[in-house]
């Protein structure tokens, strides 16, 4: 008789964004509950070629993740801008800036038009507030990436570059 | 001076003609209370025993019309007091205002608003009422206490003797108890305003008291003074009836006396009935003037009690004239020479030691030092706000003691701290200190206000200009007001959306008929316009039969149920655990305060078919799907097929209302002017679909551009200026009100300026841009002597003054003082190290 069934329900965005967290290893490991809510709370960001998502010097509270597009990472040097790397689609940064007010160092500038899933560090907040559990698989997956991100260090630099030397030991904090 | 007037003055200066046609009134009044008196006798003793109805009749008609004509002479003295009473409290309300304004700023340090206000709105009452019956209700009573009295001694002299007797005995005890009285009642005055300046205390520093949780120690404070005044008001209640119970039992004792010599007189045939009767009530009816001398006699003690403790608190003299007399207000060159000033306040602490310095006109000086080294002291004593009691400060060779307040206001521009802004629009807050210096009388003065193009200019300099603007955009305007500028703005709204359309795609949707809104709700899309009934606004339309009987015609009414129930489960899914944050509410279309009703729905409908949900729940679900935005609710997507249906709706409900109810909305044409929205609204003529800033500023520069190219900016700004700020200012922000308060200054252009951390609330770009102006348009022009906290802005100022413990330590331009390594370069450098 009437046509609104399930199956013909197009996904809605919040489906859409739950689907996204699902992939991203930094919430990857919570409770289904607190991944809806966090899946609820997210915002859908545009960037035109040229935006900038966040400037040196921002206390920017966002984390992004590239559903669609490609921005440039940049950190500027007396007279110089170098670029760092780029993000595209699948991507996730700013993780580290839904958990403490800090100010950026580099520069993250669309160049082609970009989608982002964007999640605000006071929302975020509210859910940790709500799940405090979910701090503990967090917690090991940025142990994880400091572990990881340090073995590369050294397996890279360690024995070419010198000076580098007495900057390592992050992984011993 | 007002406080030195005694009371009976305000009965002296009200209207002589008022007062003695209140004299003639009385005097017939008296008669005709008297006369029925004797017809009563007459009735008695002819009428009723002769057995004359002829005589009945007439005497009874007397009787009436002396009756009514006391009542409505009555009722018209009443009227007559009321207004002389009220007129006088209108005068001394606005006397005393008057006076309490200039009174010194000392005075008011010590005194709270509180207490001035439950003066002049409370306690000044009962002298009011005191003046109105001050000669009418004496004369009155006494005369008919008199006339009774004179009857009651021509009906018969013993018996008038006896019953009278027990009155010198009250006229003895009342006044004594009177005394105790007003002794308690000046108490209470003195309590209850303690309670109002505690209340406003407590009131002011509501956040201190939130903030430190000290709800108890408050509640403590204001309950001792409560208990006191239960304690002297019911002390203050027992003395003032006291008098009343006082005076009605002596009144009850004459009837006894009368009865028992009246009643012996008549048996024994020496007095005859209806005189017996005629006195009786003329007996009676003395209690009434009487008991209305003893309720004015307390009105009188009251009154004067309150009077005089008003009076006897603001007994303080003016330090200053308001203006010149005998001479015009001066124009002064803008010199200012401090020699040997003292400060000292009571309790012989000096707040200024010897100060001296002198200023060249158009010089520019800093003072600066450790909070309480007197600097503000300083700038108030230079500006005639505090009067220094040592030395002299003269401006352009003029003692400021002996300048007039009018003097000061012409040639200086204070801006304090804590300027305040005043309930009103932004426009006649900035014009404040211009339009306080024009002449009442002279309405041609008004010309040299500054005009449109001088103020904005000001607008701009101290930054405030956007803010404006915005305030302008914000306007709703007043059906038909400027056709001409409706116009104008359609032309921007076409502009816009040619112009900007494409680029801002992204953060914007525009209105357009053909296509569906995804940042407005169902409803909204489906009426497509601004209500301008009541009963279409978008909240309503829920609770509307003629809404709710088209969603049926238009089979909207099922698939919105439909999306109601997905809406609700989906939402309850998500937050159906989680406290009532507003966080978590904001993307949701269920508001915090129906979240349990909801709840229980969801709980009810679980498994239940949709035809079988009951009426009740079905609304409440057609309630929640006409509130979905698709743009905002992101739980649940729009079915393509509900979006169409809806799109043909909106055409159906257009085509069906203009036939019904043609006037009940506006629907959005882009070549029409929606008066029910803000201007920035009729621009944008769509929403905005994200709050992300960077959009925003966008949209906001776009629309700018646009305004400038129609030449509207000026205008809308104009209308931005006819923003009310609110009580205190309270709808602009500390920033908005210090720059309002700078500009404010500027626009008087005077040859002298002090500036108090003018900029304390300002982010460091604002205070640049105002230090730079002040270098750049007023070094020069106009002495400026300015109160700094921040060091970092003091090397354009001509000379700094570092001051500590009330005397200025040192004194030059800035380098010179940075090259001496004395106090000031402590201060901009830090404590010497080692020393």
């Amino acid at each position: 008789m009437n046509s609104y069934t399930d199956q013909n329900q197009a996904p809605s965005e919040y489906q859409g964004n739950l689907e996204i967290l699902m992939q991203i290893p930094f919430f990857s490991g919570m409770p289904i509950d607190a991944m809806k809510l966090i899946a609820f709370l997210c915002t859908r960001e545009t960037f035109r070629p040229g935006d900038y998502l966040f400037q040196e010097g921002d206390v920017d509270p966002h984390a992004y993740f590239f559903i669609k597009g490609k921005a440039v990472l940049t950190l500027s040097t007396p007279g110089d801008e170098m670029v760092i790397r780029e993000y595209s689609e699948n991507d996730f940064l700013g993780g580290l800036s839904i958990l403490w007010i800090s100010k950026r160092f580099f520069s993250l500038k669309a160049i082609t038009d970009t989608r982002c899933l964007v999640l605000e560090r006071d929302r975020f907040q509210k859910i940790l507030d709500q799940f405090p559990q979910i701090a503990r698989p967090i917690l090991e997956e940025i142990c994880a990436f400091i572990h990881d991100w340090e073995s590369r260090l050294i397996g890279s630099h360690a024995e070419t570059c010198p000076p580098c030397r007495s900057s390592l030991g992050l992984s011993l904090f | 001076m007002i406080t030195k007037l005694p009371l009976s003055y305000w009965v002296k200066t009200s209207s002589m003609k008022l007062q003695f046609l209140l004299l003639v009134l009385i005097i017939i009044t008296v008669g005709a209370r008297v006369l029925p008196l004797e017809m009563q006798k007459k009735i008695v003793n002819q009428a009723i025993r002769l057995q004359k109805i002829d005589l009945l009749l007439l005497y009874c008609s007397f009787y009436i019309v002396a009756v009514i004509t006391a009542s409505g002479l009555k009722y018209v003295i009443t009227i007559l007091q009321t207004h002389i009473g009220q007129e006088a409290l209108n005068r001394i309300r606005k006397g005393l205002y008057e006076h309490i304004l200039t009174l010194p700023l000392s005075f008011f340090h010590k005194s709270s608003p509180g207490m001035v206000v439950s003066s002049l709105v409370t306690e000044v009452a009962t002298a009011g009422e005191f003046v109105g019956q001050a000669i009418s209700t004496p004369v009155t009573n006494l005369l008919t206490l008199l006339a009774f009295g004179a009857y009651m001694f021509y009906l018969n002299p013993l018996l008038a003797v006896l019953s009278l007797a027990t009155y010198p005995i009250v006229i003895f005890l009342v006044p004594k108890l009177q005394a105790r009285s007003n002794k308690a009642n000046k108490t209470r005055v003195d309590i209850t305003r303690r309670m109002s300046s505690k209340v406003d205390e407590a009131i002011s520093g509501i956040h201190e008291i939130h903030g430190n949780n000290s709800h108890g120690i408050e509640n403590r404070k204001y309950g001792r003074i409560v208990d006191e005044l239960f304690k002297i008001r019911i002390v203050w209640i027992l003395y003032k009836n006291g008098v009343k119970v006082l005076n009605n039992f002596f009144q009850n004792l004459g009837p006894f006396i009368l009865f028992l010599v009246g009643g012996y007189l008549a048996i024994q045939g020496r007095f005859d009935l209806g005189a017996l009767v005629a006195f009786l009530s003329a007996y009676e009816k003395l209690y009434d003037p009487w008991k209305e001398l003893m309720d004015f006699y307390q009105v009188y003690q009251d009154a004067n009690v309150s009077y005089g403790r008003i009076m006897e608190y603001f007994d303080v003299e003016p330090e200053h004239l308001l203006a010149p007399v005998g001479r015009e207000v001066y124009s002064l060159n803008g010199s200012i020479d401090a020699k040997d000033v003292s400060f000292t306040i009571a309790g012989g602490i000096q707040l200024l030691k010897q100060i001296n310095m002198n200023l060249k006109p158009g010089e520019h000086l800093a003072l600066v030092g450790f909070s309480g080294s007197g600097k503000s002291t300083l700038a108030h004593c230079i500006g005639q706000l505090h009067k220094y009691t040592g030395g002299s400060i003269q401006l352009d060779g003029k003692e400021v003691s002996e300048l007039t307040k009018k003097d000061i206001a012409k040639n200086m521009g204070i801006v304090s701290q804590k300027p305040f802004i005043f309930d009103g629009t932004i426009k006649e807050n900035l014009l404040y200190s211009c339009e306080a210096l024009i002449d009442e009388d002279k309405p041609e003065e008004r010309e040299k206000l500054p005009d449109l193009d001088e103020t904005i200019r000001v607008l701009q300099q101290v930054g405030i200009f956007v803010d404006v603007l915005r305030f302008g955009l914000n306007t709703v305007l007043e059906l038909d007001r400027d056709e001409e500028l409706t116009q104008k703005l359609i032309r921007v709204r076409e502009s816009f959306q040619k112009e900007f359309g494409r680029e801002l795609a992204d953060y914007f949707e525009f209105f357009d008929e053909r296509k569906y809104l995804y940042y407005s709700s169902v409803a909204a899309n489906l009426i497509f316009g601004s209500p301008s009934q009541k009963d279409f606004s978008t909240d309503r339309l829920p609770e509307n039969p003629y809404f709710l009987d088209f969603l049926d015609e238009a089979q909207l009414k099922m698939p919105l149920i439909h999306l109601g129930r997905d809406l609700a489960t989906m939402t309850i899914d998500v937050l159906g655990n989680l406290p009532p944050d507003e966080v978590f509410f904001r993307q949701s279309p269920i508001s915090i305060d129906e979240f349990e009703d909801y709840k229980a729905l969801v709980g009810r409908i679980e498994d239940v078919r949709i035809h079988e949900i009951d009426e009740g729940d079905r609304h409440m679900l057609l309630r929640l799907a006409l509130r979905f935005v698709p743009g905002v609710h992101k739980l649940t997507a729009l079915p393509p097929v509900l979006e169409n249906l809806i799109l043909d709706g909106r055409f159906l409900f257009k085509e069906k209302i203009a036939r019904d109810n043609p006037t009940a909305i506006t629907f959005y044409r882009i070549t029409d002017y929606i008066y029910s929205q803000t201007i920035l609204d009729n621009i944008l003529f769509g929403k905005p679909t994200t709050d992300h800033p960077k959009a925003q500023e966008r949209i906001n520069q776009s629309i700018i551009q646009l305004l400038v190219e129609e030449d509207l900016l000026e205008r809308i700004v104009e209308i931005g200026m006819e923003f009310n700020v609110g009580t205190k200012g309270d709808r602009l922000s500390g920033g908005q009100r210090q720059k309002l308060a700078i500009a404010r200054v500027f626009l008087k252009n005077p040859p002298m300026l002090i500036m108090d951390e003018a900029t304390s609330a300002l982010d460091n770009a604002s205070q640049q841009r105002i230090q730079n102006l002040l270098e750049t348009r007023w070094k020069g022009k106009s002495t400026l002597i300015a109160v700094v906290h921040r060091l970092d802005i003091i090397k354009g100022f001509d000379k700094v003054a570092v001051m500590k413990a009330g005397k200025i330590m040192e004194m030059g331009p800035y380098d010179e003082l940075i090259s001496r390594k004395g106090l000031l370069y402590e201060l901009v450098h830090g404590p010497k190290s080692g020393t």
